[in-house]
């Protein structure tokens, strides 16, 4: 692959994926790096009261998969929940549905929530106004890594669908790592 | 590496408020491309494009049936980068302005919506200062389709 075939925000020098672990919808331990080895990998941080952007970047790559049935078996989608307060799992769980029942959800406590964002170098989501209306401050991207486990690439808000399906289909042509 | 990148994309952002040259007569603001997100959360938003009509006037809030409210919202880019969404009383269209609501800039956001499926129609009462309540009949649209 040749990174200036990208059209997302590309990352140079690539970045090796981090690692953090939380618990998926189903309560089970879930280690980011461990899962999703080898695999091309979609990481995105939001939450559900997000009623503008998260669901787009979702709902674009759910499109690429149905357009392209076997990027979606190699691939696994990430959506972390940076409102431990409000998301619980099971709302996190039909959320996803509404996409692709295999994108994977993921929560944790507020800290191990922060944790996972600091091992991408990115600011911690910030809750803004009190009660129970308060919205949150998050970093609007997703994160891409192919199945060299390297991120190439970065995709802001406004992605459009033309280049997700470019961009998903180059990454995945990457080869695993050796071992 | 992604606080610069992260910048960057801030470069890449959309804006959500267009003055431009639009003039109609008429007593109330001409609307098109109106849609709402099928909503996949307690929350969704809806999105429209309005031209002025002569007179300065200004939206002030909207009703609809299957939400328990509705906010005028401005997703924004904050300088470090990351996303935020601020509440805003209103939105002023100017007289032979257009003020264009779209994802990533204003919306409406309905709060506790009820579940809808794509292709369902929502009667939404927009209010104006001037042009009073104007209802519109709105589309429910795939989460994905609600750009442009």
């Amino acid at each position: 692959m040749n990174s200036g075939d990208l059209l997302g925000v590309v990352v140079d020098p690539p970045q090796e994926k981090p690692t953090f672990v939380l618990t998926d919808t189903s309560g089970a331990s879930y280690d980011f790096a461990e899962e999703t080895q080898g695999r091309l990998t979609l990481l995105y941080f939001g939450y559900l009261n997000c009623p503008d952007i998260c669901p787009v970047h979702l709902a674009q790559i759910a499109e690429v998969f149905d357009q392209s049935p076997a990027l979606g078996r190699e691939s696994t989608v990430v959506f972390v929940s940076v409102d431990p307060d409000r998301d619980e799992p099971e709302e996190i769980r039909s959320f996803l549905d509404n996409f692709d029942s295999r994108f994977v959800g993921l929560v944790g406590s507020q800290v191990e929530v922060e944790a996972a964002q600091d091992a991408f170098g990115m600011p911690h989501a910030q809750k803004v106004g009190d009660g129970d209306d308060y919205t949150i401050n998050h970093a609007g991207w997703v994160i891409a890594y192919a199945p060299d486990d390297l991120n190439y690439s970065i995709y802001p808000f406004g992605t459009r669908q033309s280049q997700w399906t470019n961009d998903l289909q180059l990454l995945a042509e990457t080869q695993p790592k050796e071992g | 590496m992604i606080r610069r990148l992260m910048l960057l994309a801030a470069a890449m952002a959309v804006s959500g408020l267009v003055v431009g040259a639009c003039s109609a007569g008429g007593t109330s603001p001409e609307m098109s491309n109106a849609r709402i997100a099928q909503p996949t959360g307690p929350n969704t938003a809806m999105y429209f494009t309005a031209d002025g009509y002569g007179t300065d006037d200004r939206l002030i809030g909207a009703t609809v049936d299957i939400a328990t409210e509705v906010q005028v919202h401005e997703t924004v880019m904050n300088d470090d980068g990351t996303m935020g969404m601020n509440h805003v009383g209103a939105v002023d269209l100017p007289a032979e302005g257009q003020i264009v609501l779209e994802p990533g800039g204003l919306h409406l956001m309905f709060l506790d919506v009820e579940r809808l499926e794509v292709g369902d129609m929502v009667e939404v009462s927009l209010q104006w200062r001037e042009a009073g309540d104007v209802k519109i009949d709105v589309e429910v649209v795939a989460p994905g389709d609600t750009g442009g």
